[in-house]
């Protein structure tokens, strides 16, 4: 079963009462919500992700809901609970469903130490990874939601998630977070792209987020090969361009956003090189996404 | 006093080199760090004659660079970073 086969009224159901059990990769999240945005944005954006069954094993148990006491109805916030603990500060009411996002990926990256997990985008071409670690800023998600949407297989537009006995990387599809002056973009970019209302006067500012591609949800257990490592900048009337990276660079770029990096130690730091020798790797900046995705494309096909 | 160095101890980390540059994973501290050019080329020499004390200079000179006499400054220097970062230790003469 899939979110989108349940009604509505079973969703809100599962959401208020014991959990809506979603898969999301590898990770089983048992969600609770009594928060009408939260279930909008789960009805939207994992239409296609599975539901595990009522009793199946889940990694997380998390809520997103109204704190009690005056501010359930003053100026109404939001919190997020895992396993009954508040790990960050409530936010504003409307901010629900970013919460629920920024919470998912705060249990990957702080819980999934089976993973060497990285903040960086992910996407794939015939099982092939085209890795993209970047702070933000850096047009990271912006360049990932029009590979996505174009051709490219999105494993993940904030997580890589390499397992280390296999050297895969483990997809973990789910909404694309843009921002600010990035939804406009993508907005145009890709009119097929299914958008949540955006949110304002977040800490990262505007937010929207982007149904994961029917494709990439579908073929979550496809795990990729990295091939490609790509550290991306976009710079205002900046040509397309790809610039061969020194590997020195390239390594620390990658250990430097590696979050569980201390706790692996050693065997990240040779996952990481080993990916590294074995990559292109390039610097690449842009300014115009059309002519990224084209570049990005002649990548796929062996030029560039 | 002119200091002598010698590789920290076989097996203190695990070094990738590309080119002219390296990045080192240091065991005793878990740290990464990107070496330059000169840094990687010295930790080349100290690996391959781990057993060797030399002063600095004669380091540099055994990786490759010719250091005008009398003034290694520059090599007590760039020892004193790989000091700090766990990669050799310095031995009284």
């Amino acid at each position: 079963m899939i979110v989108q086969d349940l009604a509505p009224r079973l969703l809100q159901q599962a959401l208020r009462g014991p959990g809506l059990n979603l898969r999301t990769g590898p990770v089983v999240t048992r969600i609770r919500s009594h928060v009408p945005a939260v279930e909008r944005g789960i009805a939207m954006h994992y239409a296609g992700h599975p539901v595990e069954a009522d009793d199946a094993f889940c990694d997380f148990h998390v809520s997103v809901d109204r704190p009690t006491g005056l501010r359930r109805w003053v100026h109404p916030q939001v919190v997020f609970r895992f396993d009954g603990e508040e790990p960050f500060a409530p936010l504003p009411g409307p901010q629900g469903f970013p919460l629920l996002e920024w919470g998912l990926n705060w249990c990957i990256y702080t819980y999934c130490q089976q993973y060497v997990t990285l903040h960086s985008a992910v996407l794939a071409r015939d099982g092939r990874a085209l890795i993209l670690p970047a702070p933000s800023g850096s047009g990271k998600s912006t360049l990932c939601a029009g590979l996505a949407f174009n051709g490219w297989r999105l494993l993940s537009d904030e997580l890589t998630v390499f397992e280390p006995a296999t050297r895969a990387i483990v997809p973990v599809p789910r909404p694309i977070s843009l921002k600010n002056r990035s939804v406009d973009v993508i907005r145009a970019f890709a009119p097929q792209a299914v958008f949540s209302p955006a949110v304002p006067d977040t800490v990262k500012g505007t937010v929207a987020h982007v149904r994961p591609p029917g494709d990439a949800v579908q073929q979550a257990e496809a795990r990729a090969r990295p091939r490609w490592i790509v550290l991306p900048r976009y710079s205002a009337g900046a040509p397309a361009m790809l610039t061969p990276a020194p590997r020195s660079r390239v390594l620390m770029a990658l250990v430097e956003n590696t979050f569980n990096y201390s706790i692996h130690g050693q065997r990240a730091f040779e996952l990481l090189a080993e990916a590294t020798e074995h990559c292109d790797c390039y610097e690449f900046t842009y300014s115009d996404l059309s002519e990224a995705v084209a570049l990005f494309d002649r990548l796929a096909a062996g030029g560039a | 006093m002119t200091l002598r160095w010698r590789l920290a101890q076989p097996g203190a980390f695990e070094w990738r080199q590309w080119d002219d540059e390296a990045v080192v994973f240091v065991h005793a501290t878990g740290d990464t760090h990107a070496l330059n050019v000169e840094a990687s080329a010295l930790l080349g020499a100290l690996r391959t004659d781990a057993d060797a004390a030399r002063t600095a200079a004669q380091w540099l000179e055994s990786a490759g660079y010719d250091l005008a006499a009398p003034d290694d400054d520059a090599a007590e220097q760039l020892m004193g970073h790989l000091e700090t970062i766990g990669l050799v230790r310095r031995l009284s003469p």
